[in-house]
């Protein structure tokens, strides 16, 4: 498919400064640097200032990974990069 | 300690005024025992009987599952949802895929923005092991306990589900983890009894707070968990002791000593077809034409049936149903057990208030779960009664006949402050009936069998004839009246031939008597006559008789 020039949204709940926030962090952003065709959008989204999104997106376990439209999701701190490349180069068939 | 009352039937009596307010309170039990329900009654009741608002978090059930099952409900489900309590969808999503470690950070900085926002007091957290299902043991042990802190520190009154117990149905361990973490445990059961099914509940622990021990029965309607718990104060009981209720047979008052005592209960008890029900519609026509409430239970035939077929011994209930005193339901025994009759007698004394009560028959329990659980559940039943000073008829089914005394297998015989047990007695190719009091407590009673007379004019009792040690009843009876009868004509007859007798002698004495009159005045006038003619011839006045003698007296012709 080639939808090269429309960046991906990605949305990753988080809460606040925790250990856990900062390695997720880290770890998207790593794997978002090895897509030089793609283009992504992150949002991160800390559900202690925004619950209702959270709500809205059932997301209670922290950090969650998604895409809006898509409803596959990765929950954890993304050490597992096979997981989470798999996740990225998936959403090619947006 | 402060609580938050459930506003469940029963349960806050238990708890002694409801959960633990600000603590967090683990319910524990296998599948079916209302664990769902228990949570959300707890959070509905909150906010429509107490304005708390509450959240429930759902980790297995979507809000619309949820909805689906709890609108049709009796307690109001859609009003709570559409105001103070808010139903938050917990279920992780089917595509969700793990990359690394994670916590429930997210879990808990959302329901601390709800609760902030929307000033939530109460919170349940239902199946939260589901959440805990496809993960590890140190990360549920971790983040279970994480949730756990958060809540003590919150100050909400929370409520944690849990499948466990018996069976353990849930993720191993997971709910002694939940037991010796949480403030108090609610254990819920579920056991089955034929083919019925039992729930109990017990609190296993709670820290702080007093509670009522042991196994409280409960059952699940669509009014949701009702748990049975019995009164125990009498005190309203002892002045009304001494106040006798007319039983609605004159003579069987007599025998009582002026009728049944107020606030007590009689049980009658016989083989079918010996007028058990007939003598608590007695009781009931007597009671509303007093002017007191009254209320009919029936389990074995419907209401409607009783009511006609008490007409033919002239007893009119439909009269009283139709004033309002009398309420006559009915129940089919078979499919529920019997804490739910319990439920069902205290919810209709609750909407009543009666003052007297027949329950017709109480034996029907024995068909609702067995003996144990029926007797238990009637000596709840008799304490319920006492404790609101209701006067009570419980009728019982007696299988066979084993002279005069038939324990009754629900031992209510032994429960119930009077014992009228009614029987047959085959004589002379007759069955007839016959009423005995068996024992009447802190009362005299007659100790006399009388044979129970049906008729159009109502229910009488009769004595029965003793003859050589034998009680006479029926045409026997009759026939021993009639004898009697010919006795009495026959001593009349021989009265009247005796005063006859009399009669005559006294009429023949009268005659002589005017007999002798005459004679004496005869004699009178024959003397006057001779006292006159003497007075001529002599020249001599000779006044009398007497003189004469004593003139002759005086000759000395001696």
């Amino acid at each position: 498919m080639n939808a090269s020039n429309e960046a991906i949204p990605l949305l990753l709940f988080v809460v606040g400064d925790a250990p856990r926030t900062a390695v997720a962090v880290e770890n998207l952003r790593l794997a978002l640097t090895e897509f030089r065709d793609r283009k992504f959008q992150l949002e991160i989204v800390d559900v202690f200032e925004n619950a209702g999104r959270a709500i809205a997106d059932r997301v209670l376990v922290t950090p969650t990974l998604l895409a809006p439209g898509s409803s596959r999701r990765l929950v954890g701190d993304l050490s597992e990069k096979s997981q989470l490349r798999y996740f990225l180069q998936t959403l090619d068939g947006l | 300690m402060l609580t938050s009352p459930s506003g469940i039937g029963g349960l806050d009596q238990v708890l002694h005024g409801g959960f633990p307010s600000g603590r967090t309170m683990a319910v524990i039990g296998g599948p079916g025992c209302g664990k769902t329900m228990l949570a959300m009654q707890f959070l509905v009741n909150g906010w429509t009987q107490f304005g708390e608002p509450g959240l429930m978090v759902s980790f297995e059930e979507s809000p619309s599952t949820l909805a689906a099952n709890f609108t049709e409900m009796s307690f109001p489900f859609s009003e709570a949802v559409g105001g103070g309590v808010f139903l938050l969808d917990g279920r992780v999503p089917i595509d969700t895929v793990e990359s690394g470690s994670f916590d429930l950070g997210g879990l808990i900085a959302v329901v601390s923005s709800l609760a902030a926002e929307r000033g939530v007091k109460r919170i349940a957290i239902d199946a939260i092991d589901a959440l805990f299902a496809f993960s590890g043991a140190g990360f549920r042990r971790m983040e279970f306990l994480r949730v756990l802190d958060w809540l003590a520190e919150s100050n909400l009154t929370a409520l944690l589900t849990v499948k466990g117990g018996e069976g353990d149905s849930g993720v191993p361990g997971f709910f002694r983890l939940a037991e010796y973490a949480s403030d108090g445990v609610l254990q819920l059961r579920r056991r089955t009894i034929g083919e019925l099914s039992r729930r109990t509940l017990s609190v296993v622990k709670m820290r702080g707070a007093g509670f009522e021990a042991g196994e409280h029965p409960y059952v699940i309607s669509n009014e949701g968990i009702r748990v049975l718990h019995t009164p125990t104060s009498t005190t309203s009981l002892v002045d009304r002791l001494g106040v006798r209720l007319s039983s609605g047979v004159e003579r069987l008052d007599r025998m009582l000593v002026g009728g049944y005592r107020s606030g007590t209960t009689t049980l009658i008890s016989g083989l079918p077809g010996t007028a058990k029900t007939t003598l608590g519609a007695a009781f009931l026509d007597a009671g509303c034409r007093a002017g007191e409430r009254c209320l009919f239970l029936g389990f074995d035939e419907p209401a409607e049936q009783m009511i006609v077929d008490v007409r033919s011994v002239g007893i009119d209930l439909a009269q009283h149903v139709n004033s309002g005193l009398l309420r006559a339901e009915s129940y089919a025994g078979g499919s529920v057990i019997a804490d739910d009759h319990y439920l069902t007698i205290e919810a209709l004394i609750d909407a009543h208030r009666p003052n007297r009560i027949v329950i017709d028959p109480i034996s029907a329990f024995e068909k609702a779960g067995g003996l144990e659980i029926s007797g238990v559940v009637a000596e709840r039943i008799v304490a319920l009664l006492k404790s609101r000073g209701i006067s009570a008829i419980f009728t019982a089914v007696t299988e066979t006949q084993r002279g005069e005394i038939e324990a009754t297998p629900t031992r209510v015989s032994t429960i119930a402050d009077t014992w009228i047990n009614l029987s047959f007695a085959n004589q002379g190719g007759e069955r007839n009936r016959t009423l005995t009091i068996v024992k009447s407590r802190g009362t005299g009673h007659s100790n006399q069998m009388r044979e129970m007379l049906l008729s159009a004019d109502g229910i009488d009792l009769a004595d029965v004839y003793s003859s050589g040690g034998d009680v006479l009843l029926g045409t026997a009876r009759v026939q021993r009246e009639q004898q009697d009868v010919v006795k009495q004509a026959v001593a009349a007859v021989n009265l009247s031939h005796e005063l006859e007798t009399l009669d005559r002698e006294r009429e023949e004495l009268a005659l002589r008597l005017t007999d002798t009159k005459r004679g004496l005045d005869q004699i009178a006038a024959h003397r006057a006559e001779l006292l006159e003619r003497a007075e001529v011839a002599g020249g001599t006045h000779v006044r009398d008789a007497a003189l004469i003698h004593v003139m002759r007296r005086g000759d000395p012709t001696e």
